[in-house]
């Protein structure tokens, strides 16, 4: 690193030239791809799609509005949770515990309004505090006892499913509706229907507008600068005056947010809780969230990758449906999706500078 | 410690934020900045506050943030969208300052200003802090480089095993200075 240390400073010389500094870059390729790699994916995925689609009487399955609407139902509860994901991967964090949380939420909202009586309102309420609550705790106990994040949500994936199974009985709670005790406000099955004409899945709807609420937080506010302060270097962020131990809580506090939000909307879908369901979909969130482009080295990231890496996997599991291919290929695809994301983003850090 | 007469520890970062007093690291790359992100975003890191009125960021407030940073230093090339990461040692060291310099502190503490900084930024960045305290700023300098200390300080002190051992003020010499730095051992 050191250069010469020669010139006597003394005289104080007028700016000299710059040694080296080479013109202006020319963007890079690579990184030109790699900053839109989701979209470009989502692209060829929804290419294959049209190529590889069975049709019927003419008709391309693929883009039928049915088996659209079909996609982007089945991606909105992990694409809700993913966004929440993607603030915790841009502070460099990671948290495996939204799957269980999601499981342990459909059963707090089965069993409140079930079995407690509680109106909708209520039990909303209390389970996405319940959920805001329980990712602080994580968060806190990460930065207090300065744990790996990956340890400490790890635990939490174990007490929330625990908990969900202790809440449940280790039973389906089904929701039946109508008036009365033992039946939940049929309002809420709501979460299940499709809007506009029966067209749009309202699980989408969820999805679309805290994908839309998560853009503007991160990209306008100054909590979104935090978030990226705090992963782009944790130091230099706390020495420029970033709160970054209450940022971290936050982050995990949003992602038990969204893994409440995801859990009610699974409820709402399937109309039951179990203390089983969302068993993995922390694994997919992830994968979307580093297949839409943010770093797992934090510092880096876009919300509208992660909505593009969710749709992204949700089409290609469903080209791959439609064709009748066994789900162990699919998750051979998506593995393979994972290491170029990863392997892309590697490269552009090498040129960057940020590895040696 | 005493801040404009009023006694105060200063003993976080927040209160020594709060107090004035801004800090740059001798690590740069550790401390100081966030590589993977634009120049722009860096400059801006100690006035967030400044320039986000009701937690939203303010795009006039930041653009002029960034050019008063580029009007006091020299950053090359001068592209806030550039990664610091890509900038030279000496682009990344102004950087550093500027991103301090912001936010218009009244004590700037410097560890080792010029660590791997190239001779034509070196001069530079001498000129922008003698500049900065004829302004008025309060500048402290740690450094190991005696030229550096020589060229840019009104007063030097040296201390040993953490005790101040002689002060100078004035022309002074490098010999002079390591002298006081090493103790009598040095005669002998």
């Amino acid at each position: 690193m050191n250069e010469a240390l020669t010139d006597p400073p003394g005289s104080q010389t007028p700016a000299q030239p710059q040694r080296a500094e080479a013109a202006p870059r020319r963007r890079d390729p690579l990184a030109l791809v790699v900053r839109f790699q989701s979209l470009i994916g989502l692209v060829l995925v929804v290419i294959g799609g049209i190529a590889f689609s069975p049709r019927r009487h003419g008709q391309i399955l693929f883009l039928a509005p049915d088996n659209i609407a079909n996609i982007v139902r089945a991606v909105s509860e992990t694409g809700i949770i993913a966004i929440g994901m993607t603030f915790v991967i841009i502070t460099a964090g990671i948290d495996l515990s939204v799957g269980a949380l999601l499981g342990l939420s459909s059963v707090l909202t089965a069993t409140m309004m079930i079995y407690g009586g509680f109106g909708l309102l209520p039990t909303l309420a209390a389970v996405l505090i319940a959920g805001i609550v329980f990712g602080a705790i994580q968060g806190t106990i990460s930065t207090r006892f300065r744990l790996e994040p990956f340890i400490v949500t790890l635990a939490g994936l174990q007490a929330a499913r625990g908990l969900a199974l202790v809440v449940s009985d280790n039973q389906y709670i089904n929701i039946s509706y109508g008036d009365g005790p033992g039946l939940a406000p049929p309002v809420f099955a709501v979460l299940g229907e499709r809007l506009f004409n029966n067209v749009v899945p309202v699980a989408t709807v969820v999805f679309v507008v805290f994908a839309a609420i998560a853009t503007i937080v991160l990209n306008t506010t100054r909590y979104g600068r935090y978030v990226f302060a705090v992963g782009g270097n944790e130091r230099a962020a706390r020495l420029s005056g970033v709160p970054v131990s209450a940022i971290k809580i936050s982050v995990y506090a949003i992602t038990g947010f969204a893994a409440a939000v995801a859990g009610i909307v699974h409820a709402g879908q399937f109309n039951f809780g179990s203390a089983n369901d969302g068993m993995g979909y922390e694994l997919t969130a992830i994968a979307a969230v580093v297949i839409g482009g943010t770093s797992l080295f934090g510092g880096a990231g876009s919300m509208v990758g992660t909505v593009a890496g969710t749709i992204m996997l949700g089409a290609l599991a469903n080209v791959l449906q439609l064709n009748n291919i066994t789900p162990a290929l699919q998750l051979l695809a998506t593995a393979a999706i994972i290491v170029l994301a990863a392997v892309l983003q590697s490269l552009v850090r090498r040129r960057e500078g940020l590895i040696r | 410690m005493e801040v404009d007469g009023r006694p105060d520890k200063l003993d976080t970062i927040h209160a020594s934020r709060r107090a004035g007093v801004a800090f740059v690291t001798d690590d740069r790359r550790g401390g100081g900045l966030m590589l993977q992100m634009t120049v722009g975003r860096n400059l801006v890191m100690s006035v967030l506050r400044a320039i986000s009125p009701r937690g939203l960021m303010s795009k006039r407030l930041e653009n002029e943030a960034v050019k008063r940073s580029f009007g006091q230093f020299d950053i090359r090339p001068r592209n806030v969208e550039l990664k610091v990461g890509a900038l030279s040692g000496g682009n990344q060291q102004k950087v550093v300052l500027a991103k301090e310099v912001l936010g218009s502190p009244k004590l700037l503490l410097l560890d080792e200003p010029t660590r791997g900084v190239d001779v034509g930024a070196k001069g530079e960045i001498y000129a922008r802090l003698r500049e900065l305290a004829a302004q008025g700023l309060g500048i402290l300098v740690a450094s190991s480089e005696m030229p550096e200390l020589i060229g840019l300080c009104d007063r030097i002190v040296v201390l040993r095993e953490g005790r101040s051992v002689a002060e100078f003020q004035g022309a002074v010499d490098e010999h002079t200075i390591l002298e006081a730095a090493a103790g009598k051992a040095f005669h002998e």
